[in-house]
């Protein structure tokens, strides 16, 4: 194996932020060039500098905008979360609630939250649009959670659940102490999925449902779009980019954190 | 003299067991007695009920027919740990945390465990092992785990179902030598699972040989507590003779 194939087999981390890096810088230029040279309308496709103008001069808007839309993204992941553990646990205790509940779950994921957006702004009333956001946000993130945490509570070996059983260990003991660590790996993949469903829920149910008091990324996309302001849609488009990367990022470290010592997913093999 | 003399066993009547959807019986008419301190040894070939046994011991399963009790003081709920065939441990836990888990579940803090889990594990070997994980062990290393957490809560009844079966010779050899040595201070009632004929030989006080699911005969093996130089006795090669004969004869019947 070449030095470099070894290279790009386990790249160090300056080489996985160098290369995105440089490919985005490269991509930047390039665009900057075709419009410059008159190839493409600035109207329909502003400048990176014209972007990160306006990206400047209205960075206050902007940022308060991101953190709404952070916001709304945080708490719809923590009740996803949740509840998505919550009614694992449950159907993994009684199968006759797993049958009667789940067929309404997937019937939950399989229609449009665009579909249900109206509906759930009926029931919160028309002046409560952040909850609204915030319910259809957590209606999307919560089904991959349940669905990758039930996966892992079947996927305990029976050795080990024979070991607890000659042990005479509670239904407790067994859940806290053998089930959920074991399904904890399937957990924060769901969870990982989780993160971003729960940012497309949010700005999906603000382009749906309108904007609360606080104005998340969705509405100013949409203000802008009305406006034709390029530049703007094209900002907010690279802060939403930008959030959904971080929190990405941020559950694959609490991922890599949690399983680092003893799952194979985040062991790296002598080679 | 051992450090501790146990005071319970297992007693087996009549006992049968036919899993559900099955034709025949995977276990008949088993009678079978675990005194008290024993090391008795469940010998056969695959398929013939060695390790359904063993889980019927465990109440891991309910017989179809027959009942099996424990023996001992009436005030005592008898303590019985069990190592499976792989060392089944928990990837998430180091290995002080594996062993204190049946100390855990009694509700006991680690902090009054700790001192019997250094003892489990310094019998086993693990000492310089407990801030390990179960990735960074060897196959023996982890079977050692895992008897270990069996001996932490110094059990009435141990069972052992082929622990080291995927062992190589050597590490078999040493784990059934430190088995040995940890039954003699401890002296559990202990029923032992295997394939093998010397380990069973080397091991037992008793070794019971299951066919097609009934015991075909049993075996008292008298060579002492100390048997550290037993491999190289002759009376232990002809007792080794005299069993793979016995077995040899079961298997040539069948055919």
């Amino acid at each position: 194996m070449s030095d470099w194939s070894y290279l790009l087999a386990r790249p160090p981390l300056w080489l996985r932020t160098a290369l995105p890096t440089a490919f985005f810088a490269i991509l930047l230029a390039i665009w900057e060039a075709v419009v410059r040279l008159g190839h493409v309308s600035p109207l329909i496709l502003p400048t990176p500098s014209a972007v990160a103008s306006d990206l400047w001069l209205h960075a206050g808007t902007l940022l308060w905008s991101t953190w709404n839309t952070f916001v709304v993204t945080v708490e719809a992941f923590a009740i996803g979360s949740v509840a998505g553990i919550v009614l694992a646990i449950l159907f993994s205790r009684s199968r006759l609630l797993d049958l009667s509940v789940s067929p309404l779950m997937v019937l939950t994921q399989v229609t449009p939250t665009v579909a249900i957006a109206p509906l759930v702004l009926v029931w919160v009333g028309v002046d409560n649009v952040n909850a609204a956001i915030l319910i259809l946000a957590a209606i999307i993130a919560f089904f991959p959670v349940t669905a990758n945490t039930m996966m892992g509570l079947k996927s305990v070996s029976h050795d080990l659940h024979d070991l607890f059983t000659v042990r005479r260990a509670s239904s407790w003991q067994r859940l806290v102490l053998l089930e959920l660590p074991a399904a904890m790996p399937y957990t924060l993949s769901g969870m990982k999925l989780a993160g971003g469903l729960a940012l497309v829920g949010a700005v999906v149910a603000e382009f749906v449902a309108g904007s609360g008091t606080d104005a998340g990324l969705a509405w100013r996309i949409s203000e802008a779009a009305n406006r034709l302001n390029t530049p703007r849609m094209f900002a907010s488009l690279f802060l939403l980019g930008l959030l959904g990367v971080g929190i990405s990022g941020l559950l694959s470290l609490v991922q890599y954190l949690c399983l680092r010592r003893w799952h194979e997913a985040a062991i790296v093999r002598d080679r | 003299m051992p450090d501790t003399i146990h005071g319970a066993g297992i007693v087996a009547r009549g006992v049968g067991k036919r899993y559900a959807g099955r034709s025949v019986d995977t276990l008949s008419d088993i009678d079978l007695d675990v005194p008290a301190g024993a090391f008795v040894t469940l010998l056969g070939p695959s398929g013939c009920g060695k390790s359904t046994l063993l889980r019927l011991l465990a109440r891991l399963n309910r017989p179809t027919r027959g009942r099996i009790d424990y023996t001992g003081r009436a005030e005592h709920v008898p303590d019985c740990a069990l190592v499976p065939q792989e060392p089944t441990l928990l990837p998430w836990k180091s290995v002080f945390d594996n062993v204190y888990l049946p100390l855990k579940l009694r509700g006991q803090s680690k902090g009054a465990a700790r001192d019997a889990v250094f003892e489990s594990l310094c019998a086993t070997g693990l000492q310089d092992r407990a801030d390990a994980y179960p990735r960074e062990l060897s196959g023996g290393m982890k079977m050692r785990v895992s008897i270990a957490r069996a001996l932490v809560t110094d059990p009435d009844v141990l069972l052992m179902d082929e622990p080291f079966a995927a062992l190589d010779e050597l590490t078999r050899h040493r784990l059934n030598d430190d088995l040995r040595a940890l039954y003699e201070r401890r002296r559990p009632a202990v029923v032992f699972v295997t394939h093998s004929v010397e380990e069973a030989v080397f091991l037992s006080t008793t070794i019971v040989a299951l066919r097609d699911g009934r015991i075909d005969w049993q075996l008292p093996v008298d060579f002492g507590p100390d048997r550290t130089d037993l491999r190289e006795r002759k009376d232990y090669a002809r007792v080794r003779a005299e069993v793979s004969a016995r077995l040899r004869g079961a298997w040539t019947d069948r055919s």
